[in-house]
């Protein structure tokens, strides 16, 4: 950065520089080679949300609990660490996996062209679906969600998207949490909520008046790692399809997110998964 | 570090920081004009005025700023700029009424007396004796005042207001690029702080 080296620059721009030099230092502590670190370590530092149940919740002790909590388990088992669960947030996830304070972020994050210049994905390991929720009454299809119907989904979340590619000039209202969003919803601010379909029964649940409606999308999420660090990344690719050889992947889906696998995570032929019917 | 990345970001980031400065000044003349009103109420006598006017600063500055905008909209239905801006106003006249009370207890009470023995009508001690001391007086805190509006401009993007702060969150959340993000709503924001300073010192030549 020749901006920082340069002389005679008033103190102000020092302060101005102030994060970029916190973000070099930030950067230098990720380990170029993961696996090797785990493994010296004799921890795996498993990002893990703690707002996205079934993926990811705590229980009534702040225990992490759900799919990506049960899942980094059995890939410290594997190697034979310990598991050490470190909160990410949808904001916070590739800040820590790019300041080396997690190792891998095990939770609903769907890969993106985007999103791929900053980090790697493994392969699709969770197949969700995008819905509406909406009031009891209302129509579950998302067609009938354009102006002056207005959609609210939380900042940042790609449902969004797969609504615009139903309803292109969808009228979106963006807040920071689904709390926020339900709300609005039930206070008719907003006539529907789009969200992932593992996660709506968490707030229908909880709602009477309200209820998902047909799902439109089908959404992967993948496990993000830091860039270039292939055993790393195909240890856990490997690692997750040989859970589903054995049964282990397809029983723990079922039992956290509530629903069989609708895809193929293995097939004998090819590394990356056959997508289709389970049957 | 990939600053192009903010570059091919620029118009969502102009549009961000055109409503940031629209909310922001707008929010500022109505908690000044607001702030001024009834700080000037507070500072005259009588019974029940100066209590009415405490209630209101106690009220609005007690209530967390989220909460005021949270009722605006969830509650009362209104439109998110309008609740955003009724937030804003509220929440910093109440903090600068309180200024300005202070701001003529600061004034010795015998200048107003003076004035007054010397033929001078209320009205005219007020704009010609009272007024400008206590703008030469708050002043300074007056300015951290407006600086804390432009700042406290980014919690509207919690009903949805696409500000500065929400505009440089949605790179972040498409990119990740969370670094070269907070950097550049940081150095945004500092430099419309430090125009509202120089603004200021502007303005103080005007009242000394």
């Amino acid at each position: 950065m020749p901006m920082l080296s340069r002389r005679g620059l008033a103190s102000a721009s020092a302060l101005l520089s102030a994060p970029f030099i916190l973000t070099r230092a930030a950067r230098a502590d990720a380990p170029a080679d993961t696996l090797a670190k785990i493994k010296s370590a004799g921890k795996l530092l498993a990002g893990v949300r703690f707002d996205f149940p079934p993926v990811g919740t705590v229980d009534a002790s702040g225990k992490p609990i759900g799919f990506g909590a049960e899942l980094a388990k059995l890939f410290a088992q594997k190697l034979g660490v310990e598991v050490e669960y470190v909160q990410v947030t949808s904001s916070n996830r590739f800040v820590l996996l790019q300041n080396g304070g997690i190792d891998a972020d095990i939770g609903p994050t769907t890969p993106t062209v985007k999103r791929e210049e900053v980090v790697d994905f493994s392969i699709p390991y969770v197949w969700d679906t995008v819905v509406l929720i909406v009031k009891k009454d209302a129509s579950g299809d998302v067609k009938a969600y354009a102006p002056p119907r207005h959609v609210a989904t939380t900042q940042g979340s790609l449902t969004a998207d797969y609504v615009k590619e139903q309803v292109p000039n969808a009228d979106f209202v963006y807040f920071q949490e689904y709390p926020d969003a339900i709300s609005a919803l039930l206070s008719g601010r907003v006539d529907a909520v789009s969200t992932n379909g593992f996660t709506a029964p968490s707030f229908t649940a909880r709602s009477p008046e309200l209820k998902a409606g047909v799902p439109f999308f089908r959404d992967p999420w993948a496990i993000s790692v830091r860039p270039d660090d292939s055993k790393w990344r195909h240890f856990l690719n490997v690692t997750m399809q040989e859970l589903w050889l054995k049964g282990t992947y397809q029983e723990l889906y079922q039992r956290t997110l509530g629903a069989a696998p609708d895809f193929h995570m293995w097939s004998e032929f090819r590394l990356q998964p056959g997508i289709g019917a389970s049957s | 570090m990939q600053w192009g990345l903010i570059w091919s970001y620029r118009d969502a980031l102009w549009r961000g920081l055109a409503l940031t400065l629209e909310l922001s000044a707008v929010s500022i003349i109505g908690s000044f004009v607001v702030g001024v009103g009834v700080g000037c109420l507070g500072a005259t006598g009588g019974f029940l005025l100066p209590r009415l006017v405490r209630l209101y600063t106690e009220l609005l500055r007690n209530l967390p700023l989220v909460v005021k905008l949270f009722f605006l909209y969830f509650v009362l239905g209104m439109d998110a700029i309008a609740a955003g801006l009724i937030a804003l106003i509220t929440h910093q006249s109440a903090y600068i009424a309180d200024l300005v009370t202070a701001g003529f207890r600061a004034v010795p009470r015998e200048q107003a007396e003076g004035a007054w023995a010397s033929g001078l009508t209320g009205p005219q001690v007020f704009r010609h004796v009272l007024m400008p001391q206590v703008l030469r007086v708050i002043r300074p805190p007056l300015t951290s005042q407006f600086i804390e509006v432009v700042k406290n401009s980014a919690t509207v993007m919690l009903i949805g207001v696409q500000e500065l702060t929400f505009e440089t969150q949605r790179i972040e959340t498409e990119t990740f690029r969370g670094f070269e993000a907070a950097s550049t709503a940081t150095i945004l924001y500092l430099l419309v702080s430090l125009g509202i300073v120089l603004l200021m010192q502007r303005a103080g030549r005007l009242v000394r």
